[in-house]
């Protein structure tokens, strides 16, 4: 017995819409896996996290990937909400993350705003972890007793927070 | 900094890390990432506001005060001998650089 031209159609539809899908949730995969790698597992590799590039070259595939996809499933009028809100995925995934490298991570006050070198550091005294307190004069005169010792210098390294 | 701690102390220079959190929070990082060196709580920002790298409203939703990486040599007397200043909040600089930099200055101030 012959399919009806109803199903055939539907059979159609559904060979295109596989790899459509297929395509489609690749590059959402892809674009999202490297958002989410770039703050989970990137930060291992200082030279592949400070440039970041690697990342969003990747979202961009993906996200290229995905949109190729989204066209085609358009011109197939198949599978296009799926493929819309995958190809939405990798988008967001890409502007996210290269929005965060490239812009956010710029936002800074002037650099011309802090001590300058030659200048006197200005004294402290601050609690250390173990609710010690520590002044900067007491770390630069460590070690001073000994003559034969260089002077203790100290390195001051202000981070953004502990979070 | 951790993994370079006995190179800085090599030396003669010790490792001080400030942020504006906790005692708490800062002795749970600690023991995170097994951090040895010290690590101050500048909590109301002032220390950050006198070595002008405080970065206010820098994160959405955290009230604790902020500072933009940076990263100060400081020697006798309490005179700033170099310092690392970022433009770009991610990128901070590698521990070889500050050590190969303070070496340079240790063989200066020695001659």
């Amino acid at each position: 017995m012959n399919a009806s031209p109803s199903a055939e159609a539907k059979d159609g539809a559904r060979t295109t819409a596989r790899p459509l899908f297929a395509m489609a949730f690749a590059g959402a995969a892809i674009a999202f896996g490297a958002f989410v790698s770039y703050f989970v597992i990137v930060p291992r590799w200082e030279g592949l996290r400070d440039s970041g590039h690697l990342n969003v070259a990747l979202a961009a595939l993906g996200a290229l990937l995905s949109g190729f996809a989204l066209v085609r499933a358009f011109r197939a009028r198949s599978a296009r909400v799926v493929s819309f809100v995958l190809a939405g995925v990798a988008v967001a995934s890409l502007a996210l993350l290269a929005g965060y490298i490239y812009v956010l991570s710029y936002e800074l006050p002037p650099a011309s705003n802090a001590l300058a070198v030659g200048g006197i550091a200005p004294a402290f005294r601050l609690e250390d972890s173990n609710g010690t307190e520590r002044s900067l004069g007491e770390l630069l005169a460590r070690g001073a007793a000994g003559a034969s010792t260089p002077p203790r210098w100290v390195l001051l390294v202000f981070f953004r927070g502990p979070w | 900094m951790q993994r370079h701690l006995d190179e800085f102390g090599a030396l003669a220079v010790d490792v001080v890390a400030i942020s504006g959190g906790s005692v708490e929070e800062h002795a749970a990082l600690a023991a995170s990432i097994g951090a040895e060196y010290s690590i101050l709580s500048d909590r109301d920002g002032a220390v950050m506001a006198d070595y002008g790298v405080e970065h206010p409203d820098a994160v959405p939703l955290i009230e604790d005060p902020v500072a933009r990486p940076a990263i100060f040599l400081v020697g006798s007397g309490s005179r700033v001998l170099a310092s690392w200043l970022t433009d770009n909040w991610r990128v901070r600089a590698h521990a070889g650089d500050l050590l190969a930099e303070i070496r340079a200055l240790r063989s200066t101030a020695s001659r």
